[in-house]
């Protein structure tokens, strides 16, 4: 469905996506995870039409997108991360107006506004103007203007950033439904691990521009099944405590910053109470530790041996 | 085409939820209008040649060897310059009397007396006045006299004839409430070039001669057009900031469809302008226009000119600040050279054939020509042009529209400079 072929985009000498070749099979949910800032917003705007690569290939249904931009678009639906709506304008007019772009008009119009309504769960609500709405409910309205031509291909740009856990629910519920009733294809971006846990099979990670993993779920998990992280904080430390840590059996990657230490901690032989006992022996005071299983944080840190950014 | 209405349907309902865009489209030119109507109106709308009974009685004085008189002076190089041909028609009385039964008869609109120690006063910084009696009938013409007088005193730096003696006299003589009377004194002396010129708007010696409420009309609605435009841009950095632009490229939108969708609703914004202020100046002043049909291809040739090129900037401009920091700058010089606040004529001769280039000095030059009685076929070169303009900057428009990352700046426009260059690929 969609091919990237070392796509790459600069802002003069700055690589905001380097190199990045990808492959979605029709009438999957594929996840793009990455931390914020990675370059995911840059690769969908690319696919949008609305950023030109600086290099490499987009094929989206066999088509190049250089050749048959309007063709591609009329069959692709983009949701924005940023909500891109009229907000003096109500629910049912921003739908029809985007509708109207895709050059649906009279019955059409009216029907698929109604059904698209349904899907986003704002039938009730269609004529308030959006600036009363909620941030959920803009959200779905975002969604809801990319369903409008009923596309082929859906790309959800971090569709759930900022809202209440309902809402939020509602949208990933809303996805999947697409996918599994009407065989949409999808791209799901997200920095959240458990959505695109939930969501996906296929996963690529993209960090600073760069694909960095890309498999199944399973087989991401797989090569990271020793990867939980577990975070400490302390108040004290004995001299060369710290650069001790990492010999302690089940602990590797170690990532310091200032009194808080990231590391991945496998519990194939002892438990975390265990591991941290082990800690303190070395002479750490602790405040206080954290501890997760494996996640995008641990696979970010098994890879590039840091921690997640912000 | 289709996509085209609906893009231009969808600014003006956004338009019709923007309380302030509604002040500015029909509120702002009805109030010029009305003022300018004040100001201008009366039983003698127009600016005819007037009489103007003039009794000189100053004796003048000498300064050293040099004999000086005032009252000379005014007559001859003040009511008789050449500027004032057509407009004052000077009547030497032969006495004080004679000059105020002229004025009784209504052989005079106005009567101006230069009492005897005139110029000797003056000299001697000692309190004098010119005398200024006016007809009721016909306060334009006593406002022209008195601006006129107050330009002349203020020239010859005679301080003691001031704007306040004239006013005094005027109002002394006629139930004109004396604010009201300062007010339309400013107005007129703001603009005294104005007064002094208009007269001369007609070029050609058939075309019938428009009068100054015509003229300020037309070029309140011209300048007022530019504003229109540049209120209406606005809604395109709404789109960017808003991030539907980023939407509707997304969509199989072409880029001439939006762009043209933008420049239909400025169009239309202007169109309506125009049918306000001259239905108002009709239905209140019976202001006569020319041929309406006439009228509404100038206004939508210009409209279709004016808004294409500050479409230009919409695209353009990173931010609503951005836009609005090039509405005061560019309203102001266009105005000033397209003729809006000085008339051509009123122009030196370099600036007029600035006045001519311009899209708004077109428009005005046009609409004027309309109302003197001159078809489109003599105006066609001035629309073709008009048209020209706007087709090449629609091509800009789309070019800048079209350049990739265009609503990314938008975003990201605290960025570094790298922003900025990415719109040349
Ligand atoms: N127009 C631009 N000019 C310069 N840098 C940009 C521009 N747009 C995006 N970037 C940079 O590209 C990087 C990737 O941004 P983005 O694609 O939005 O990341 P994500 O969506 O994964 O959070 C960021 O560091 C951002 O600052
Ligand atoms: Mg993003």
């Amino acid at each position: 469905m969609l091919e990237l072929t070392n796509l790459t985009k600069k802002y003069n000498d700055v690589t905001v996506v380097n190199n990045i070749s990808l492959h979605v099979k029709r009438g999957e949910i594929f996840g793009l995870l990455g931390p914020n800032g990675a370059g995911k917003s840059t690769t969908v705007s690319m696919i949008s039409t609305v950023l030109a690569p600086t290099s490499g290939s987009i094929t989206i249904d066999n088509k190049s997108l250089r050749e048959k931009p309007i063709d591609i678009k009329k069959i692709m639906g983009i949701v924005p991360q940023d909500l891109a709506l009229y907000q003096a304008l109500s629910a049912k007019e921003n739908l029809e107006f985007f509708g109207s772009l895709y050059g649906l008009s009279g019955k059409r119009l009216r029907t698929r506004t109604n059904e698209v309504l349904e899907i986003i769960e704002l039938q009730d609500k269609k004529n308030q103007d959006l600036a009363e709405f909620s941030g959920g409910m803009k959200r779905r309205v975002n969604i809801g203007i990319a369903l409008m031509n009923d596309p082929k291909l859906l790309i959800l740009d971090e569709p759930t950033v900022g809202i209440d856990p309902q809402s939020r629910n509602h949208i990933l519920e809303t996805v999947k439904k697409l996918n599994q009733d009407r065989g949409m294809t999808v791209i799901y971006t997200s920095h959240y691990m458990e959505e695109v846990e939930y969501l996906c099979k296929n996963v690529a990670i993209i960090d600073h521009g760069s694909l960095i993993a890309q498999g199944t779920k399973e087989e991401l998990k797989q090569s990271l099944a020793a990867c939980d992280t577990l975070t400490v904080s302390f108040s004290e430390a004995s001299e060369g405590a710290l650069e001790q840590l990492d010999r302690i059996p089940g602990i590797s990657k170690v990532c310091i910053a200032g009194n808080q230490i990231s590391m991945l901690v496998s519990t194939s032989d002892k438990n975390v109470i265990e591991i941290v006992d082990d800690i303190k022996k070395l002479g750490l005071k602790l405040t206080s530790f954290k501890y997760e299983e494996v996640n995008l944080e641990s696979i970010f840190l098994q890879i590039t041996g840091k921690a997640l950014r912000g | 085409m289709r996509k085209l209405l609906r893009l231009f349907l969808l600014d003006l309902r956004l338009l019709t939820k923007n309380k302030t865009f509604y002040l500015k489209l029909i509120l702002f030119p009805s109030i010029l209008i009305l003022i300018l109507g004040t100001v201008f109106s009366d039983s003698s709308s127009q600016i005819k040649t007037f009489n103007v009974a003039f009794y000189n009685s100053d004796k003048g004085t000498y300064e050293g060897t040099e004999f000086v008189s005032l009252g000379n002076v005014l007559r001859d190089n003040v009511f008789k310059h050449k500027v004032l041909e057509g407009i004052v028609n000077l009547k030497e009385a032969t006495s004080y009397n004679q000059g105020k039964q002229l004025l009784k008869d209504g052989q005079v609109a106005v009567f101006v007396y230069v009492p005897e120690s005139f110029t000797k006063a003056a000299m001697n910084n000692e309190q004098t006045n010119i005398v200024l009696m006016g007809d009721n009938d016909k306060p334009l013409d006593k406002e022209i006299i008195a601006t006129i007088l107050d330009r002349f005193s203020a020239s010859v730096r005679t301080k003691n004839v001031e704007q306040s003696t004239i006013l005094q006299i005027i109002s002394s003589k006629g139930n004109v409430p004396k604010d009201k009377m300062e007010k339309v004194m400013s107005q007129i002396s703001g603009n005294k070039e104005l007064s002094l010129n208009i007269r001369e708007v007609p070029t050609n010696k058939e075309a019938v001669p428009i009068d100054a409420m015509q003229y300020y009309s037309i070029a309140m609605v011209v300048m007022f057009s530019i504003m229109t435009a540049f209120v209406l841009v606005h809604s395109i950095v709404d789109e960017k900031q808003n991030h539907t632009m980023f939407r509707i490229k997304s969509t199989p939108t072409l880029n001439i469809q939006y762009v043209l969708g933008k420049l239909f609703g400025i169009i239309l914004s202007v169109v309506i302008q125009m049918v306000i202020v001259i239905i108002i100046s009709r239905v209140v002043f019976q202001m006569k226009w020319g041929n309406y049909f006439d009228l509404l291809v100038i206004t939508i040739v210009y409209a279709f000119a004016i808004g294409s090129i500050i479409l230009l900037w919409g695209f353009t401009a990173k931010d609503h600040v951005a836009v609005s920091s090039l509405a005061s700058p560019v309203l102001y010089i266009f105005s000033f050279l397209g003729g809006s606040l000085i008339p051509k004529s009123g122009l030196p001769d370099s600036l007029r054939v600035i006045q001519e280039i311009l899209p708004n000095g077109k428009a005005i030059n046009s609409y004027v020509k309309v109302c003197q009685g001159v078809g489109l076929d003599g105006m066609y070169i001035d629309l073709l042009e008009l048209i020209g303009i706007g087709l090449i900057f629609i091509i800009f428009n789309i070019r800048v529209y079209n350049g990739k990352g265009w609503s990314k700046r938008a975003i990201y426009s605290h960025g570094k400079k790298s922003a900025e260059t990415d719109v040349s690929k």
